[in-house]
């Protein structure tokens, strides 16, 4: 990841509170990113293949956020994709969800999730959380060079 | 024995009766050899007493002529030349001794005893059919020529003799010894004496055989049942005869009785003794006023007969059955006869041989004792009145019951026809009467061989029935259990069948005709699978097969069957037939189709997928929008912070409070629905390991309470889920702690139980207790007996603990003696048999 630049971020989250929350959580932790939304996994794998005019600037993300369940593609089907995906597999894809059943924790680890982070229900709690989040993605791990 | 000289002697002192006139001339005639009959009938003319005498012997032979003789002539042709000159001599002697010097010999008595016994012998030989008739009768008329011998050339010493014999006669003995006193005087007796005469008389042996034993015929060494043993126990019936004619009053009675037996054991019964007897009386008579004899009176022979009762002890028993080995087996015997004397006398033959003797009179008599006295031989005389032996015989036959009865018919005379008659009636065997005790010994022999065979074979056929009955019975009881067998096996949902090694159907049941959809049972036996199912299928089922007899194991399989276009799924356990030798005969079946419980599987499945549909939607779906209220409401408290007053702050606080709540019931309602749905299979586990697991979870809450743990008991391996038995303790204890009155230092005590199949697990406290109506409420769902500000809590606890108490089959359940007064929770679950 390139020092000089915010870290870009696709969240996929179909709930636009929710998303919504997630860029608060973010400035409250004061992180400075670069974060684009898409809806479902087909959007987010069109920004990510560039396709379309929408996104055919689209810039390719150090992270993902990912929520599981979702109108159209759900998380986990859009996991399988790009982590079979050459050029797509080296992006780290935290999956940040309300599930806390096993079998999605199971799920997400075996097709190849970074991380699984449960969204609280308390404001300050998920705060933290992102805020935790942050400093671990940001500031601990090195992030494969993107090529642009 | 008389010494020739000795008779040399006697005769040359010319004491010896001999013939003389007409007679002599007779005799010197006989031994001419070109003698004729005109000749002799000439000479005999000449003595017209002698003339008379022949015609009547003559007569008295050919009584089936048409034609009486009445000559001299004719007599000499049917008599013959050697008869002709005995009958000469003896009708000489009669005339030449008619007194004489002995007084104590009653000459006129003499002659009238041998004439009856001469006639006597004659109608014996008549009526048996034996011999020549004036051979017996001039044996008979001379046969005691001895004694007149005697009388004549020893006139003084016999007469001595003859009192003597007459005072033992008179004293004791009607049969006194008198050729004993002979001896005793003479050195012989009158038999030798006359057996020396009739040889010098030149008459041929026999007759000096018979002449010398006729009184005693048992000596004669003759062979019996031969012509010359007959002629001479004729002549022996004959002379006795005429003693019991002659016996005083007082001896008769004894005398007759003897009569009878020895008639009887020469085949002469009583009716035939009676007629014969006063026949010869009769004829006699006839001969004493023809030669001038005087005849002595006596009753009617028959009279005589009547009157002398018959009884074994008569019988003097020379006579007796053969003992040979066979007699050991002794037989039960129907004696059927009519009269009296031959019945005793068998009777008491076969008794005195070891046998059990029934007697009968006659055929209807016979055949209503068969019944009775069960015999296993019969022996029947044929001719008896009512009755006789063929049609006895015949009927005895009718009856299958009495089939394998021995049955002899005793015939007084053998001819082949009767012999046919008898054998087609029925009978067994035959005897010809007079009964020989030898013969009947050896023919009673033969028959107890056959009756011992025969019961050995009715033995034999009477187990073979039994077998049989037993083995009808048995086909029976396995045709009727067959029948139930196969009625259980054509009314059982599972198909059933029974294959042999090569995989042919012996036998199936009604659900397999069925589901192959055939109509006779017939139709699939001797086929294999690959006569039913495709060929990928069939060589499915025959791998199987081979498996199972190769391995001897049941085996289990579940399978989809293509069967038309609906596919099946069929449920098979295989097994191999094994007999006792531990050779494998074939596989047997039981197949059915589970088709509807795979569905119900399925739908079973699908109900799960559901629920976990539900979860996921508490988990997931319902905690989302939760979400958002909670979250925005705080971010909405926060971003007007300072411009609210504490109560509206408060507005927001319960708010936020609420839906904080709605997510922990969510969570806690998951909890529960999950609880036995998890697809961990129950494991042994350590009891307390588990608990020390939950306590470790509850270490801050118990430290922070400073509660005092007391844990007893014995900790039993259980077999259970690991997490939701270390849920259920996790609760039971954290309750005992959570619930604990204020100012009161918690004290808990764990026990374990490991009783009877189960195991038991109780928490008590000195909490604050139960109110005891409320007891039941406690292990609802988001039931609260308590303030939720003064107990935290999601109301989910114990309802989770019941379910999972339930989840093993258990059950759990709280005691208190009311609030404040402590409480006791215990769960029992019981424990499957634990294999070591």
């Amino acid at each position: 990841m390139n020092k000089n630049r915010s870290p870009r971020l696709l969240l996929v989250e179909d709930e636009p509170g929710d998303a919504r929350l997630m860029r608060l959580a973010m400035q409250k932790s004061g992180y400075a990113v670069d974060l684009h939304d898409a809806s479902d996994g087909h959007e987010a794998l069109r920004f990510l293949q560039r396709q379309g005019e929408q996104f055919a600037d689209a810039p390719r993300p150090d992270l993902i956020l990912l929520d599981m369940k979702m109108p159209g593609q759900g998380g986990l089907e859009f996991l399988e994709i790009i982590k079979q995906d050459e050029n797509l597999c080296a992006i780290p894809v935290v999956v940040v969800t309300t599930s806390a059943l096993e079998a999605d924790v199971f799920n997400a680890y075996r097709l190849g999730a970074a991380g699984y982070v449960l969204k609280p229900v308390d404001i300050n709690e998920f705060v933290a959380v992102i805020h935790d989040l942050g400093q671990y993605w940001f500031k601990l791990v090195r992030l494969p060079e993107n090529q642009e | 024995m008389i010494s020739h000289s000795k008779f040399e002697e006697i005769k040359a002192g010319g004491h010896l009766p001999s013939p003389k006139g007409v007679a002599l001339q007779v005799i010197q005639l006989t031994h001419k050899d070109d003698v004729t009959n005109q000749e002799i009938a000439h000479a005999i003319k000449s003595d017209p007493a002698l003339s008379g005498r022949i015609i009547k012997v003559a007569n008295s032979h050919v009584a089936y002529q048409t034609r009486p003789v009445v000559s001299v002539v004719d007599a000499v042709a049917v008599l013959g030349l050697s008869s002709v000159r005995q009958l000469a001599l003896g009708l000489s002697l009669m005339d030449g001794n008619r007194d004489g010097a002995c007084k104590q010999f009653d000459y006129q008595r003499f002659w009238a005893r041998s004439l009856l016994t001469a006639i006597t012998a004659q109608n014996l030989v008549l009526h048996s059919g034996i011999g020549s008739a004036e051979e017996v009768f001039i044996l008979g008329l001379l046969g005691q020529t001895g004694a007149l011998a005697l009388a004549t050339a020893y006139p003084q010493k016999y007469g001595h003799v003859l009192d003597r014999n007459s005072r033992d006669a008179v004293a004791a003995n009607p049969d006194s010894d008198l050729a004993g006193l002979e001896n005793a005087e003479f050195g012989f007796d009158h038999n030798q004496l006359t057996r020396a005469m009739v040889t010098d008389w030149g008459m041929p042996r026999v007759f000096q055989e018979i002449a010398l034993h006729h009184e005693e015929p048992g000596q004669s060494g003759f062979a019996e049942g031969g012509r010359d043993w007959r002629l001479l126990n004729v002549l022996h019936i004959a002379d006795y005869f005429s003693r019991v004619c002659f016996a005083r009053e007082q001896h008769r009675r004894k005398m007759v009785s003897k009569l009878i037996l020895i008639a009887t054991r020469m085949g002469v019964e009583l009716d035939a003794l009676a007629k014969l007897g006063d026949k010869s009386v009769g004829e006699w008579r006839e001969w004493c006023k023809l030669c001038g004899i005087r005849p002595v009176e006596m009753p009617p022979f028959a009279s005589l007969l009547e009157a002398v009762p018959l009884t074994p002890d008569m019988l003097d028993m020379e006579d007796k059955l053969p003992v040979g080995k066979a007699t050991v087996y002794n037989l039960r015997i129907l004696l059927v006869e009519d009269d009296r004397a031959v019945l005793l006398l068998l009777k008491t033959l076969l008794e005195n041989a070891g046998h059990t003797v029934a007697t009968a009179r006659n055929g209807v008599e016979a055949l209503s004792l068969i019944e009775k006295s069960m015999p296993q031989l019969i022996i029947t005389d044929w001719i008896m009145p009512g009755m006789d032996g063929i049609e006895f015989c015949k009927a005895v036959r009718q009856n299958p019951a009495w089939r394998n009865i021995y049955v002899f018919i005793m015939t007084s005379q053998e001819s082949t026809d009767r012999l046919v008659e008898a054998f087609e009636a029925g009978a067994n065997d035959y005897m010809t009467k007079p009964i020989n005790p030898k013969v009947l010994g050896a023919r009673l022999r033969a028959g107890q061989r056959v009756v011992q065979l025969q019961e050995e074979m009715e033995f034999d056929r009477q187990q073979l029935h039994k077998f049989a009955d037993e083995l009808a019975a048995f086909n029976h009881r396995l045709r009727k259990s067959d029948v139930s067998m196969r009625a259980i096996l054509n009314n059982s949902p599972y198909m059933t069948w029974l294959k042999d090694t090569e995989g042919r159907y012996i036998k199936v049941n009604k659900a397999y005709i069925d589901y192959v959809r055939l109509q006779d049972i017939q139709q699939v036996i001797g086929k294999t699978d690959f006569d039913f199912w495709p060929k990928k299928l069939a060589e499915k089922h025959r791998a199987d097969d081979v498996e199972v007899m190769a391995s001897r194991q049941q085996k289990h399989i579940e399978e989809p069957s293509l069967d038309g276009d609906n596919k099946h799924w069929i449920e098979t356990f295989k097994t191999p037939v094994i007999d006792e030798n531990g050779k494998v005969l074939g596989t047997t079946g039981f197949a059915r189709d589970i088709t509807k419980r795979k569905e119900h599987e399925e739908e079973l499945k699908r109900s799960n997928a559901e629920l976990e549909q539900f979860s996921y939607a508490v988990s997931h779906d319902m905690r989302q929008p939760l979400r958002m209220i909670s979250s925005y409401l705080q971010l909405l408290e926060m971003s007007l912070d300072g411009q609210l007053d504490s109560e509206k702050r408060s507005y927001f606080d319960f708010a936020i409070d609420g839906a904080k709540r709605i997510d922990q019931m969510l969570v806690a309602l998951l909890e529960y629905s999950r609880v036995g749905r998890k697809n961990e299979p129950s494991t042994w586990i350590d009891s307390r390991a588990v608990l020390d697991e939950a306590l470790q979870f509850l270490q801050p809450a118990i430290a922070e309470a400073q509660a005092r743990l007391v844990i007893t008991g014995d900790w039993s391996r259980i077999f259970a889920d690991h997490d939701e038995i270390q849920r259920l303790i996790q609760n039971l204890i954290g309750n005992a702690v959570k619930f604990r009155v204020a100012g009161r230092i918690p004290e808990i005590i764990i026990s374990s139980e490991a009783a009877k199949n189960e195991w038991r697990l109780c928490v008590a406290d000195n909490g604050v207790g139960i109110i005891p109506d409320q007891i039941k409420r406690l292990f609802q769902v988001f039931q609260r007996l308590q303030l939720r500000t003064a107990y935290e809590g999601n109301g989910i606890g114990l309802a989770l603990c019941r379910k999972i108490a339930e989840h093993h089959q258990g059950r759990i359940w709280a005691e208190s003696a009311g609030e404040g007064q402590g409480s006791r929770f215990c769960v029992v679950l019981p424990v499957p048999p634990q294999l070591t």
